[in-house]
């Protein structure tokens, strides 16, 4: 896998996500700098279930302690792709 | 020929309105079709038939409402399958929903005389605790702060009976089961409150897996019916609220409901609305006493 598509694969995972356990949420029309909170009504347990599809997606896991850390979608964003390019380049060594 | 009939979807249903046939004269039905949707007073439900034949007749029209066990249509049976009473609740619309809620919360207020009382419960040790939990389970494992609060709110009615059961025909029964009802809010709007059977005999992780097994059932219209009439206490949980402090209206025929807010990181609220004529303020400060003390040993829990 090439390091470019990894943005790609974590957007595309979190789209899908998303849609699954807020089918009402239009992902596209959420703003990446704004506290997700602020524009979506999701609580910790819908948060967890993210994070649970987001790791059956990508192998990446990411600790519901981490909830603070990732209050945008850009930190999400930013943080997945980190997490699953260190996974990718552990799996090739 | 099968008879089917207004089914009981809880203990203390006694008569149910027809909203609407979802069948025929003619038509073949097959074990789980949903045939008819029912108007209880908490929700409207799809009824699904456990038998498989052919629709002979349809006795009750929409709108009749009917003592449960009033035959509601008749049925050629195909074969005799052993009939599984069972059906599955799924909201209808928003609506429907509130008009329930209405019902139920009306008749509360009217019959139940409720007193009010609070305490705060200092959380810091039980934050901890769930951090290094959450550190050292994987994904599947985390643990969300209402699970061990559930857990302890459930030990405790084991101690105060008095707040764990059902007021009906006049008498308090204790419940010998710790079915704690959870308030869970629907995308749509309105709210649910199924119950988790034997919380108190639950671990936290069980319970944890419980609860999200019965949002997304709650929220994907497939609670059962038994789990809304088995609860003995109801949770309501808006610690993710900005709100510290919540009076719920008992859900009758229970006798308390518990709130559960956030002050700040390391206190919570536990609010709890009590039926006078089963308990009293001194019984529900000791209740809550309990649970705090429960609380701060959660690796105990």
């Amino acid at each position: 896998m090439s390091d470019s598509s990894i943005p790609l694969k974590v957007q595309e995972a979190l789209t899908k996500s998303f849609h699954e356990i807020a089918p009402e949420i239009d992902f596209n029309q959420l703003k990446p700098d704004i506290p997700l909170r602020d524009q979506v009504d999701l609580d910790s347990m819908d948060y967890l279930n993210l994070l649970i599809k987001l790791h059956q997606r990508l192998g990446v896991l990411i600790s519901v302690n981490d909830y603070a850390k990732v209050s945008t979608l850009k930190d999400l964003s930013l943080l997945l792709e980190n997490e699953f390019q260190s996974k990718c380049s552990v799996r090739h060594e | 020929m099968y008879e089917f009939k207004m089914p009981s979807l809880g203990a203390e249903m006694e008569s149910g309105r027809l909203v609407e046939w979802k069948i025929k004269v003619g038509d073949h039905v097959k074990r789980g079709d949903i045939i008819a949707v029912v108007d209880t007073d908490k929700a409207a439900i799809e009824i699904e038939i456990w038998k498989s034949g052919i629709v002979k007749e349809l006795i009750l029209k929409p709108n009749e409402k009917v003592p449960v066990g009033t035959p509601m249509a008749r049925i050629d049976l195909e074969d005799e399958v052993p009939v599984v009473p069972q059906v599955t609740v799924k909201p209808q619309k928003t609506l429907a929903i509130q008009k329930a809620i209405a019902l139920v919360m009306e008749s509360s207020k009217r019959q139940i005389p409720h007193y009010y009382i609070a305490r705060r419960v200092k959380a810091l040790d039980l934050q901890q605790w769930l951090k290094s939990e959450n550190a050292s389970h994987g994904i599947g494992e985390q643990i969300l702060l209402i699970a061990p609060i559930l857990k302890a709110i459930a030990l405790a009615c084991r101690q105060f009976p008095e707040m764990n059961g059902r007021f009906q025909n006049q008498e308090f029964i204790p419940s010998h089961e710790v079915n704690l009802n959870v308030v869970i809010s629907l995308r749509e709007g309105g709210l649910i409150a199924p119950a988790i059977v034997n919380t108190d005999q639950l671990s936290v992780q069980e319970i944890m897996k419980a609860l999200m097994s019965l949002v997304e059932r709650a929220r994907s219209g497939s609670v059962r019916s038994s789990e809304l009439s088995e609860g003995s206490i109801t949770v309501t949980n808006l610690i993710e609220s900005e709100a510290e402090l919540v009076f719920g209206v008992i859900y009758p025929p229970q006798v308390a409901i518990l709130g559960v807010t956030r002050v700040n990181e390391e206190t919570l609220n536990l609010s709890l609305s009590g039926d006078h004529r089963v308990s009293d303020g001194h019984q529900a400060s000791l209740f809550l006493k309990q649970i705090n003390q429960l609380l701060e040993k959660p690796e105990r829990l």
